[in-house]
């Protein structure tokens, strides 16, 4: 179960990383705020904040102490946090240029998410539990946004491309966006499930899921924003013909 | 939000040509850009001609318009002629940064 976990989790860490840090310098190269927003968001809330997941759940395993495993878990909890924010920035910033209402929208879940977090740091341990819970699934309408909005684009471009329009690598990647946004929603909530279904500790077929999901997660964003030259080939031909 | 003058000069064109009332012509030509990913807002010159030549043919045809690449063909030719200032829509703004992730 443990190496499933470490392939799951482990290729969606990778991917991020490698995608945030992609962005992250091409945001040197070009100073747009998109870039450097969504850079941040797969760095924080994909990498850091998986790898730290991991850590917890290598910890718990292996019998480690409460008192040790809290500053992870607080780590975890705010990359996590301003991981979805960027990603909110980044999305408003791209697909709602000029709309006022994700201002009000970013700034509640933020207030939200601070207070979650300070709770977690004061609360007596069974109250914290709560207070990381209440922050962490603050994130789940964030991502589902990014989601609806890279699906709405993948479409109004895909009609465009098939016209010869739009580029269909963007179709492809907005799509890719799309989906990894729809499981990054599903591995939060199913974690959630298990931990009020099954408390701290993950069943082996949650975990093996949640796995799953990670590996789905890691080639939505490699074929998204890594595309192999076979795939772009692929894509312009089916949009050529 | 406005309709593009893009769009406005092609139903203008449609209804000129075909006979068909500004409703229909309206109509026709928003279909036509929905059909296309694309919307009245913010359609360009070089996005219209693309759906006149290859979408509205057959828009044309199924509301029994004669000839109908041929009046397409004439109106795209007529838009290519005139000078339009359209912005970038919002689908194309981010596509245009969503591009620019990959490289």
């Amino acid at each position: 179960m443990f190496l499933l976990q470490l392939v799951g989790e482990g290729a969606f860490i990778v991917a991020s990383l490698a995608l945030g840090a992609k962005l992250v310098l091409l945001w040197r190269r070009t100073g747009e705020l998109p870039e450097l927003c969504i850079g941040l968001s797969f760095l924080l809330g994909g990498g850091i904040a998986y790898l730290a997941w991991f850590t917890l759940a290598v910890g718990a395993a292996t019998g480690a102490s409460a008192k040790l495993l809290a500053p992870v878990l607080l780590l975890g909890l705010v990359c996590t946090c301003l991981g979805s924010i960027a990603n909110g920035i980044g999305v408003a910033r791209i697909f709602r240029p000029g709309a006022r209402w994700p201002l009000p929208f970013l700034c509640g879940l933020a207030a939200w998410m601070g207070i979650a977090a300070g709770l977690m740091l004061v609360s007596p341990p069974e109250m914290a539990s709560a207070a990381f819970w209440a922050g962490i699934l603050a994130i789940l309408p964030v991502y589902g946004w990014a989601a609806l909005e890279a699906f709405w684009l993948a479409r109004t471009l895909h009609l465009r491309a098939r016209l010869g329009l739009a580029d269909p690598v963007v179709v492809h990647r907005m799509a890719q966006w799309g989906a990894s946004g729809v499981i990054v929603v599903m591995m939060t909530a199913l974690s959630f499930a298990s931990r009020l279904l099954h408390g701290p500790l993950m069943p082996p077929w949650i975990s093996a899921l949640n796995a799953g999901l990670g590996v789905a997660a890691a080639v939505a964003i490699w074929l998204g924003f890594f595309p192999p030259r076979s795939v772009r080939e692929r894509l312009a031909s089916a949009y050529a013909s | 939000m406005a309709d593009s003058p893009v769009f406005e000069h092609a139903c203008a064109e449609l209804e000129r040509r075909t006979g068909l009332d500004r409703l229909a012509a309206r109509g026709t030509v928003r279909i036509a850009l929905k059909g296309a990913g694309l919307d009245v807002a913010g359609v360009n010159a070089a996005q219209m001609g693309v759906v006149l030549r290859r979408v509205l043919p057959s828009e044309l045809a199924t509301r029994g318009i004669e000839d109908a690449a041929a009046v397409c063909e004439a109106i795209a030719e007529a838009l290519a002629a005139v000078r339009f200032e359209v912005g970038q829509d919002r689908a194309s703004q981010a596509a245009a940064t969503v591009a620019r992730f990959g490289s």
